[in-house]
């Protein structure tokens, strides 16, 4: 009888267990996938929610994975904007039409105007997001040249199924090619508060396809770099207007500038965030040809710190390694004696790179992106001491020396290649 | 007399790494990481060797009345009456312990997951698992311990593992936190983490021998500050001490900031199994403490006949913070900070006092 009795209890604590204060059936729930925030017009805030397509009751539409369709190309995500004092309070406002509660907890984006983010209310903003539990870290932070409005009312999906699915693959961008940093919400937090360093977020921008210049109107560029754009400057067309590419750099808590692809890039780099990327430089032999080079981190960044002379000296080694992609030239670059003439053209290339970025930072930013400060506070025993030293104040004159190692690891589909031919038919 | 029962090593290490190691899960490691900066781990091995040497003594003492257990070495060294109020504020702290967890985990379910459930609702299905673990007795409550320490175990090496590439090494930086000053003077504060151990003393004779009280002892707060100290040494990694000192349950903090993709995400799951399971036994055995010590006062045979009602002042205690801010700065803060004289000072004062009056127990005697 005891164990009967205890049993039936046991079983009776499975009921209240599951929660029934906070049941939600999933249809009962907006979910939201981008969070955009503009300076308001009528209250403080102008926020724009984009929420996913959820089923109806024929099941033609579904959430996506859950089996459903979903959004097709021509279809326009479903947004909702307002004036608001704040984000939570806007929600509620926004309760007003839509008559399912929004959630968070799936949000991929969070994107500032880039008006928003220059102004003093974005530490306002930042300070009030981190407090609410549907609030997560790992969701990305951008900020958008233009309206943030504008970005979300662009931010479609063109390939696949999945809205949100395609958000989190426009931010894994960052490991594909470099050109966008990878700044959650976690770490952009964490720097945000920094006494180590300062905080950046991903550029984004609306292209209107004006930059893909008619044959004449246009020159080619000296740079051979493919990333001297900033969000919303790639002279492309197509479909989707939206674009990340570059860097947002704060200094404290406002933006103060901005870095493209290239730059970005070198940032990665120094941070040592840096997976992989394609990189086109000038042929060392032959400058009107151009070699195509796949590029990956070797080790993480080498960073030594001296803080014995009146302004700090920091030293920073960027260990590469890469893949040949194209040579035009059909230069022998695979031969070991050849090999060495590129590797020291792509570290020359780099270190210029990394180089003006130190300088564009420590002059015009005057904020420590990289994350040099982290290195400096190992030199030092406590928090007290360390705050003393005041990094951020520091940083603008500390003197940074560089140095790029990188080496050709394999050669592609080509261990040598037969010379080009010239129109008389002997090859070159 | 009240019949516990017999259990062994493994056992009575579950019962006191249980007590001891869940609150690293709650919102007390905030206030050890506010306190110390990047050096909480650090702090927290002060605080490990500290209660150590705090064991020893409470070994001392319990080896000068073999046979007998601590609510009867109290009266047999105050006296009856100041044994009593010796004993019954044992007592009283560890039924604070307990409705302590149970406030604390039920606050924190309803920041992180259940937010729209009315506390005391959370509140009752919490004391009723309570109560079902109790009714059976303490060798059941230890062998519940045993039984989920591998698999919470399990679950925190999941946490540490799968949280590697949010550590930062710089993260560390500067090593010694406030200072070697703070991280002594934090850790002697704070060693009232690990005095748990005190427990054993209360139950000595379930286990099998001094030998067993002192190999259960030693492990359990071996074990614990092991498990605490790598606790705050990845949250350290993870979070700069700024960031650090801001979450209401730092190691909730940490879990919801993994992912490995879009697929793995939410690891905070796992962190809701580990929690909540760690913290109904914590709540439990601390609760079941406060029974025993109580019975053996006023030589109560069954200590069945006290759940209920002792369930009911846990309920109640557990209300009478206003808010969770009350429960982080000062009613958990208080305990951790002034528990040592608990669970240290009165052991301490005893054998100074058998010491010095020559008391022995009757066996050591004869």
């Amino acid at each position: 009888m005891r164990k009967k009795t205890a049993l039936l209890s046991l079983l009776l604590l499975l009921l209240p267990a599951a929660g029934c204060y906070d049941r939600r059936e999933p249809d009962e729930i907006a979910y939201v996938v981008a969070i955009g925030l503009d300076k308001g017009v009528t209250d403080r805030l102008r926020l724009s929610l984009q929420i996913v397509r959820m089923a109806d009751e024929s099941g033609a539409r579904g959430m996506p994975g859950g089996g459903g369709q979903d959004t097709s190309p021509g279809d326009e995500p479903i947004i909702v904007t307002l004036d608001c004092p704040s984000l939570f309070t806007g929600m509620n406002m926004a309760n007003s039409s839509i008559s399912r509660k929004f959630n968070l907890m799936h949000a991929k984006l969070i994107i500032f105007s880039e008006e928003l983010a220059r102004s003093d209310d974005f530490e306002k903003q930042i300070s009030g997001l981190m407090r609410y539990i549907e609030i997560r870290r790992i969701m990305h932070i951008l900020v958008t040249r233009g309206k943030a409005e504008d970005f979300i009312r662009e931010n479609k999906t063109l390939i696949g199924k999945n809205p949100p699915k395609t958000m989190q693959m426009l931010t894994d961008s960052s490991a594909l090619t470099g050109m966008i940093p990878d700044a959650n919400l976690f770490n952009f937090y964490n720097d945000f508060k920094s006494t180590f360093q300062r905080p950046i977020a991903i550029l984004a921008g609306l292209n209107t396809f004006e930059n893909l210049k008619n044959p004449g109107r246009g020159e080619i560029q000296e740079s051979t770099s493919g990333g001297n754009y900033l969000a919303g400057e790639l002279p492309r067309k197509g479909y989707l207007k939206r674009e990340l590419l570059g860097t947002a750099v704060f200094n404290g808590t406002e933006m103060i500038g901005e870095l493209n692809g290239t730059e970005t890039r070198a940032l990665a780099m120094i941070r040592g965030e840096f997976k992989r990327g394609f990189y086109t430089i000038k042929d060392p032999l032959k400058p009107d040809y151009l070699v195509s080079l796949e590029v990956f981190p070797a080790r993480k960044p080498y960073v030594k710190v001296d803080l014995r002379g009146e302004t700090p000296e920091i030293f920073v080694k960027i260990r590469l390694e890469g893949d040949l992609l194209a040579v035009q030239s059909a230069e022998n670059y695979e031969k070991p004696d050849m090999k060495p003439v590129l590797e020291q053209a792509f570290e020359s290339e780099i270190k210029s790179q990394v180089d003006s970025l130190v300088a564009k930072c420590q002059k015009e930013f005057k904020s420590d992106i990289f994350g040099l400060g982290r290195s400096v506070a190992s030199k030092f025993l406590t928090i007290e001491d360390w705050e003393r030293y005041r990094w951020h104040e520091k940083f603008p004159g500390a003197t940074v020396n560089t140095e790029v190692d990188f080496i050709i690891r394999r050669t592609g589909l080509i261990l040598k290649p037969s010379p080009l031919v010239t129109d008389g038919g002997v090859h070159k | 007399m009240l019949r516990e029962g017999k259990i062994g090593v493994f056992e009575a290490i579950s019962v006191i790494t249980f007590m001891s190691a869940t609150k690293v899960l709650y919102s007390s490691s905030r206030a050890l990481v506010e306190a110390s900066g990047t050096s909480g781990w650090l702090t927290t091995i002060v605080s490990g060797v500290t209660a150590l040497a705090g064991f020893y003594f409470i070994i001392l003492l319990m080896s000068r009345f073999p046979g007998q257990e601590l609510v009867s070495v109290f009266e047999t060294v105050f006296g009856r009456f100041a044994g009593i109020i010796f004993s019954l504020l044992m007592s009283v702290f560890f039924l604070l312990n307990s409705a302590m967890f149970a406030r604390e985990f039920i606050e924190a379910v309803k920041v992180y997951a259940y937010p729209l459930s009315p506390p005391s609702f959370l509140l009752v299905i919490f004391i009723l698992a309570i109560i079902t673990v109790l009714y059976f007795g303490f060798e059941c409550v230890a062998r519940t311990a045993a039984l989920f320490a591998w698999p919470m175990l399990a679950g925190l090496a999941v946490i540490v593992i799968l949280a590697v590439p949010l550590y930062e090494m710089s993260n560390l930086y500067p090593v010694l936190g406030h200072g070697p000053a703070c991280i002594i003077k934090t850790g002697l504060l704070r060693s009232s983490v690990y005095g748990d151990a005190l427990a054993l003393a209360v139950v000595i004779n379930s286990l099998q021998g001094s030998e067993h009280f002192k190999k259960s002892g030693v492990t359990a707060i071996i074990l614990s500050t092991a498990i605490i100290a790598t606790g705050f040494l990845i949250y350290n990694l993870s979070f700069p001490y700024y960031i650090a000192s801001e979450s209401t349950i730092p190691v909730y903090a940490l879990t919801r900031s993994i992912e490995y993709g879009r697929f793995f995400q939410r690891f905070e799951a796992i962190f809701l199994f580990v929690w909540s399971i760690s913290g109904i036994l914590a709540s439990a055995i601390n609760l079941y403490f406060a029974l025993s010590t109580y019975s053996k006062v006023f030589r109560i045979d069954d200590h069945r006949a006290l759940i209920l009602p002792q369930t009911v002042i846990i309920f109640s205690v557990s209300l009478i913070p206003l808010d969770i801010s009350s429960i982080a700065y000062e009613h958990v803060n208080h305990i951790r900070q002034y528990g040592s004289a608990i669970y240290f000072g009165i052991p301490l004062l005893a054998l100074l006092v058998a010491v010095i009056r020559g008391i022995r127990g009757e066996q050591a005697g004869a």
